[in-house]
């Protein structure tokens, strides 16, 4: 693998887990979890 | 071609993490069940609270003769034991109508299954497939994927309880779980490592136990199980206290999520080239730090959001370290059984941490002695990781041959 592709590959693979991380900060925020949060505990 | 040549360290490394991801991120879920099923079946939290508990003990007690049998048999046996296990308890889970029920399914089968599932056993794989320069960093990556489990599957459980019920939403978590069974394939093989090694697994028992060095690795383990399940459990409550809004809370909880990925990572990939003990002893004190700062210091969201940051960047590095510093000192050939057995004092410390904070609670109506208890245990397992001494036991001279 060149030294671009592989530099394109990471920059992919960075971009797919920032778009997943945001995915999964919102899923944290959503109103039926910050329900959860009030009325819960975690385990 | 050799019908075993695909199972390559990339392959195990890679199913190894799925497999983490799958058992810690399941099990990060069950808090959020609490509610519907508490209220749909009549149950006070307390049957909710003691299978969990009860769950995290068989954890700890079943995982050290997991790891002795994957240790002497082969760990691929003993991950589809534990996958079929645990798609038992979570579809049991969704049957039970009793306290008792419950007990067994997400206490004792869903606590079987993370034994064989979790860290020592998939762990022990991974550290024998890198060579030693490597190995950290394997380690660290490995146990990322769980992290990364953890963060994803409280969302992911969230969207299921909500779009299909909590009945639903278990045997769908179920289903998830069956996916460790194939996966554990890629994990097959005898135990080849260190074949000019004769020692016995009794032999490696005593070495260990005589070895100062492994005793303070798990008591310093289990102030690791102390603090991370006290912060756990009982956070959000000492949040609410506090008034912080469940937005901030929620936050705080996605932080540690989200930085316990990139620490567990950083912390192995460190591990690789620094002295492990001395990166145990920072991640300790800097816990210590900033739980010292967190209760000290004026409470605001920005002041929990550092602090959750800070925690999750610690929170499962201590993991790729000490499975990594056990590798290190004893060799990767009884690596699941001797991790597992320092995995048993982390999850002591989990049932404490959890039982201690809610007792002092109800005893003295806050969290403060708690959280002084978790700092100055910081400080005791700092302490006790210095002295510990790194070098591999076999090339110390009393092990070497006459000459």
């Amino acid at each position: 693998m060149t030294q671009s592709r592989r530099i394109l590959a990471w920059a992919m693979l960075a971009a797919l887990a920032a778009l997943v991380a945001y995915y999964v900060f919102r899923g944290y925020v959503s109103a039926d979890m910050l329900f959860n949060f009030a009325n819960s505990f975690y385990c | 071609m050799n019908s075993s040549d695909w199972r390559t360290p990339g392959v195990i490394l890679a199913c190894g993490s799925i497999i983490l991801m799958l058992s810690l991120g399941i099990r990060q879920s069950f808090g959020l069940f609490l509610q519907p099923m508490s209220g749909e079946l009549g149950w006070g939290r307390e049957t909710f609270a003691f299978a969990l508990a009860l769950q995290n003990l068989v954890w700890g007690v079943a995982q050290p003769f997991a790891g002795m049998i994957a240790d002497k048999f082969g760990a691929a046996r003993v991950i589809v034991a534990a996958g079929v296990l645990y798609m038992l308890g979570l579809t049991l889970m969704a049957y039970s109508g009793t306290g008792l029920a419950f007990d067994i399914s997400a206490g004792i089968l869903v606590g079987l299954g993370l034994s064989g599932s979790a860290f020592g056993v998939v762990m022990g794989v991974v550290g024998r497939a890198f060579p030693p320069e490597k190995r950290s960093m394997a380690l660290g990556a490995v146990g990322a994927g769980g992290s990364f489990g953890q963060f994803i599957m409280l969302p992911y459980g969230q969207v299921l309880i909500s779009q299909f019920g909590w009945l639903n939403a278990l045997l769908v978590l179920a289903a998830s779980s069956f996916l460790i069974v194939p996966l554990a394939s890629a994990l097959a093989g005898r135990n080849t490592a260190a074949p000019s090694s004769n020692q016995s697994m009794s032999e490696a028992l005593r070495e260990a136990a005589a070895h100062r060095g492994f005793w303070y690795l798990t008591a310093s383990f289990l102030v690791c199980g102390f603090q991370t399940l006290f912060i756990m459990v009982h956070l959000p409550a000492y949040l609410i206290d506090k008034g912080m809004t469940p937005l901030a809370g929620m936050t705080a909880l996605a932080l540690i999520g989200f930085f316990n990925i990139v620490g567990s990572y950083l912390c192995g990939f460190l591990g690789g080239f620094l002295s492990k003990k001395y990166l145990l002893s920072w991640i300790y004190a800097i816990r210590g730090v900033a739980i010292l700062a967190f209760v000290t210091l004026p409470l605001t969201p920005w002041s929990t959001w550092v602090f959750a940051a800070v925690i999750g960047f610690t929170w499962l590095g201590t993991v790729p370290l000490t499975n990594g510093l056990v590798a290190q000192i004893f060799g990767v050939k009884y690596l699941s059984t001797l991790f597992s057995i320092v995995f048993l004092g982390h999850q002591i410390g989990s049932f404490l941490g959890g039982w201690y904070g809610g007792y002092m609670f109800d005893l003295t109506g806050s969290y403060l002695t708690v959280w002084m208890v978790a700092a100055g245990l910081s400080v005791l397992a700092a302490v006790l990781c210095l002295p510990i001494d790194e070098r591999e036991l076999a090339t110390l001279p009393v092990r070497r041959p006459a000459v």
